[in-house]
């Protein structure tokens, strides 16, 4: 009985709080980041804004009371949960209603004459509002007994599905409707069909020889190769790293991840400066065969060759985490049983790296669809899906249908490549089941293979060496590009300039900017994001200790959120199903 | 009493947060080179105590980005970059009208553009569609002419942009059907193809590449070329004899930008002959609008370039391009 009011009285302590917030929203923060043009209220709050004669806040501030006195009553009640939704409603409604411009629609416009002044963007109060009513949506949910009563958990399902429908199927809304919407607001099913069957996109013509094939053909061409490249090579460094005894472990590690943290233009034009018409290898191969130097970087092979410099590292990490998970007894065994080593690889290690290097595919194969940055500087005319999506918004004929349209079939392909990496993992238990301890000789890699393995490691350590060293070498002569090795700091004062005078620390460098944002930004997403994607993986994962079902039911979209976010972008070792042990 | 209490002492707190809000900042979106935006930039912040939160992207993307953000601007003057996009900017009220006091100094190009858009735009330089070529790699007989970019001999060895994705191409393509005739033009256009190795994306990659030896010949406008020049290359910047196009690089302040006071500060300075001045300075080489600004010495002189009567109206106009563009795509870009 105790336990029953102190739990009453502790939702009503939190009722209250989410309350408090809603009052700090509406009668105390600005609504508005910025006040439109010509408002001129007492106080920039929504209470003063409605007051104004900005009728339409007053739905929103008179919830306020009202929610605290039917709170008081039931708040498990529908009218409760029905004010809040309906509050939230017209919160959305109203900005979408009402935009920087006035009203299109007559009668509000009408009933507001105010309204005409615009509305620009949301501040503070708007949304401390919109977080308030969601966490009192919440709280009215917890007590008709959503997630088991659990307000805790059901906070973490309203919050993550409002983030979902904010961040993600919003913009896809967006996306769709400017794929089926006509310039005009009609419906425009015809001219979607016929962007989407455009002959530019699906022709097959290279096939047959002659012109270029289509963008969605050429996307998945570069996507298969780089994919398998990749995932090759990254085999072989993960083998070379976890099977072999070789001494610099370390330093191969390191040097193999050091692309994941290069943007890509950088090493495109580091490629150019060594394989472009006028670049070093091309040079001396064209002197070697006394041949006319050409331009046969530019174009699938250009590109190739930046996507699997970067994506190596990341079928590295995957492999490596799948070879080291392999338990060292099972191969100890076929061994100790008189197979050869070359017979143990093939039939032990093999099977077990399968899921694995699918895994690495497949994600190599989405980053790849991904890519903009390689295909825009090395693609010459080889066009892919992203830098067509790019050209269509910001080219010089403005299509967003096009755009929309080739970014709802990137989305596809994406999302059909991510199912079948789940379907293809899930089906399957790859889990080594000793019941004893991971002790064991790991087996070494058979002669033979380690020298693939080696063949093709060596000359991609030299690729990368030789991209870096241009990287390096570039930032300190004057121009890399046109063989202009003067020695010069010129780079680095334009990036980096500042001084000191009356009015303080004054930065002028052109890169200060970029860099204060991109530590910003990672400082405010980093901790975010770590914290959606774990509230996310325990939402769809974990079970209640004490009756173990499932604790609250998720829709399944943010089940498939829940495994994307769940996963950091740069290691993905968790995809490894040799992995899970549980 | 405790709750009186909390309330009052936040509403207190909250209402000096207004005040910190207004900062005395410009949100700057520049389409011309990065050198060029970054000393604008500098040289504001010095001169008026501003502080200027520059981005530099194409006048396409920058266009689209002013589009996108429609809703809640964020920026607040968009410098530079071809005129057309502005005019289509200005044509769809995302830019705002204003009337300067500078207007009165400016050539006569420049007003035309701010009339054209109801003064929602207005022009800033000029600059000459031509060539350039690699000097090093063309030693004899240099090309001087639109028609001497047919010979064999620059086979696999001319860049330009495609004009689906760049106003330069655009010009040229404007440009070629105004001097020829459109069936003319597309002529011309469908034999440079044998000599084109590459449609490039961005307008002035192709005098980069020729800089670099990537390519022999560039069709750029003529103020890139001159730029690659100063800088050191082997470049030439030739005005074909039969005559060309220009562009008028444009500036407009954006409709409804969180700091309009400032933008408006701005727009009248960019229009001085001091900061027109710093164009050179940045090795940008364009013609500057106001009538008492400095020409570079550098600069190809629009009095000794044969120039066409451009029509901007038509040629920039929504139909205009698309039937252009169209027609390009199904007679050049299908070819490839």
């Amino acid at each position: 009985m105790t336990s029953e009011t102190e739990r009453s009285s502790r939702a009503a302590r939190e009722r209250m709080a989410w309350l408090a917030l809603l009052a700090l929203a509406v009668l105390a923060l600005p609504w508005y980041q910025v006040l439109p043009v010509g408002a001129r209220p007492v106080f920039p709050s929504a209470l003063g804004l409605a007051a104004e004669g900005r009728g339409w806040f007053w739905p929103l501030v008179l919830a306020l009371p009202a929610l605290a006195f039917v709170g008081r009553r039931d708040a498990a009640g529908s009218l409760f949960l029905g004010i809040a939704g309906g509050a939230l409603a017209l919160l959305v409604a109203q900005g979408f209603a009402i935009g920087l411009r006035g009203s299109s629609i007559d009668w509000l416009a009408t009933l507001f004459p105010l309204s005409a002044q615009g509305q620009t963007g949301i501040g503070w109060g708007g949304f401390a509002a919109g977080v308030a009513f969601l966490g009192l949506i919440a709280h009215a949910l917890a007590l008709r007994g959503f997630c088991r009563g659990d307000r805790f958990a059901a906070s973490a399902v309203v919050f993550i599905v409002a983030l979902l429908t904010l961040f993600v199927f919003f913009p896809i809304l967006k996306l769709a409707m400017a794929a089926f919407v006509g310039p005009d607001g009609q419906l425009a099913l015809g001219s979607f069909l016929g962007r989407l069957f455009a002959p530019d996109l699906w022709r097959l013509d290279c096939l047959t020889g002659g012109r270029r094939c289509g963008v969605v053909i050429n996307s998945l061409v570069l996507g298969v190769l780089s994919a398998t490249i990749a995932t090759a090579l990254g085999l072989a460094l993960a083998l070379i790293v976890g099977r072999t005894r070789f001494q610099f472990k370390q330093t191969l590690r390191a040097l193999s991840i050091l692309p994941i943290i290069t943007p890509p233009f950088v090493v495109g034009v580091a490629i150019i400066v060594l394989f472009g018409r006028t670049g070093l290898f091309t040079v001396w191969g064209a002197e070697l065969f006394d041949m006319r130097p050409t331009r046969w970087v530019y174009g699938l092979t250009g590109i190739l060759m930046a996507q699997v410099l970067a994506f190596t590292p990341i079928t590295f990490l995957v492999l490596l985490g799948t070879v080291e998970a392999i338990n060292p007894t099972l191969e100890e065994a076929s061994q100790t049983l008189g197979a050869s080593p070359v017979k143990t690889f093939f039939r032990i290690t093999w099977p077990l790296l399968r899921p694995g290097v699918a895994a690495a595919f497949l994600l190599a194969f989405i980053e790849s669809l991904a890519d903009f940055g390689n295909p825009i500087v090395l693609g010459g005319g080889y066009e892919v899906l992203s830098t067509k999506i790019f050209f269509a918004v910001v080219g010089a004929r403005y299509d967003l249908g096009n755009a929309a349209t080739l970014a709802m079939i990137l989305l596809t392909l994406t999302l059909v490549a991510f199912w079948l990496q789940t379907r293809w993992l899930g089906r399957r238990s790859y889990v080594t089941v000793t019941g004893k301890s991971d002790a064991g000789l790991a087996a070494t890699l058979p002669h033979g293979l380690q020298g693939v393995a080696w063949s093709v490691v060596v000359p991609f350590v030299l690729f990368t060496l030789a991209v870096y060293g241009v990287v390096l070498i570039g930032g300190f002569v004057h121009d890399i590009g046109r063989w202009d090795m003067t020695p010069t700091i010129v780079h680095l004062r334009t990036a980096f300039a500042f001084e000191i005078n009356a009015e303080g620390l004054q930065l002028y460098g052109s890169a200060w900017n970029s860099m204060q944002t991109t530590l910003w930004v990672s400082a405010i997403a980093a901790p975010l994001t770590t914290l959606v994607g774990i509230l996310t993986a325990w939402l769809s994962r974990a079970r209640t200790p004490l009756n173990s079902a499932p604790c609250c039911p998720l829709p399944s979209p943010a089940r498939w959120w829940a495994s994307v976010t769940s996963q950091p972008s740069t290691c993905r070792r968790s995809t490894s199903p040799a992995r899970r042990r549980s | 009493m405790m709750k009186r209490i909390l309330l009052s002492a936040t509403i207190a707190g909250t209402l000096a947060l207004p005040a910190a809000a207004q900062n005395n900042e410009l949100v700057l979106y520049c389409s011309v080179q990065e050198e060029w935006c970054r000393l604008m930039a500098e040289t504001f912040q010095r001169e008026t105590g501003i502080n200027v939160l520059m981005t530099r992207r194409s006048s396409g993307e920058t266009y689209a980005q002013i589009k996108a953000e429609e809703g809640q601007p964020r920026g607040d003057v968009w410098w530079g970059g071809t005129g057309d996009p502005h005019l289509q900017a200005a044509q769809e009220g995302l830019t705002a009208e204003y009337h300067s006091p500078m207007l009165a100094e400016l050539q006569p190009w420049a007003l035309r553009q701010a009339e054209a858009s109801g003064h929602r735009t207005v022009g800033i330089y000029a600059g000459a569609l031509g060539f350039g070529y690699n000097s090093t790699m063309v030693t004899e007989n240099p090309p001087a002419c639109w028609a001497d970019l047919l010979d064999a001999r620059f086979d696999d060895d001319i860049q330009v942009a495609n004009p689906n994705s760049s106003g330069t191409a655009y010009t040229l393509l404007a440009t070629l059907v105004q001097i020829m005739g459109e069936d003319e033009a597309f002529a011309f256009l469908g034999q440079l193809d044998e000599n084109v190795s590459q449609y490039t994306q961005s307008g002035a990659a192709p005098i980069r590449n020729a800089a670099t030896g990537e390519t022999a010949v560039g069709i750029v406008f003529m103020h890139d070329a001159v730029a690659q020049a100063v800088q050191g290359a082997p470049i030439v910047a030739v005005a074909p004899c039969e005559g060309t196009g220009y562009e008028i690089g444009s500036m407009s302040l954006v409709e409804g930008g969180p700091n309009a006071e400032n933008a408006r500060v701005f727009y009248d300075w960019a229009l001085t002959p001091a900061a027109q001045a710093l164009g050179a300075q940045a090795n940008s080489f364009q013609v500057p609008s106001n009538v008492g600004s400095p020409v570079p010495e550098q600069s190809p002189s629009l009095d000794q370039i044969t120039l066409i009567d451009y029509d901007f109206a038509t040629y920039g106009s929504s139909e205009t391009r698309q039937r252009l563009l169209a027609r390009w795509d199904a007679e050049i870009g299908a070819r490839r």
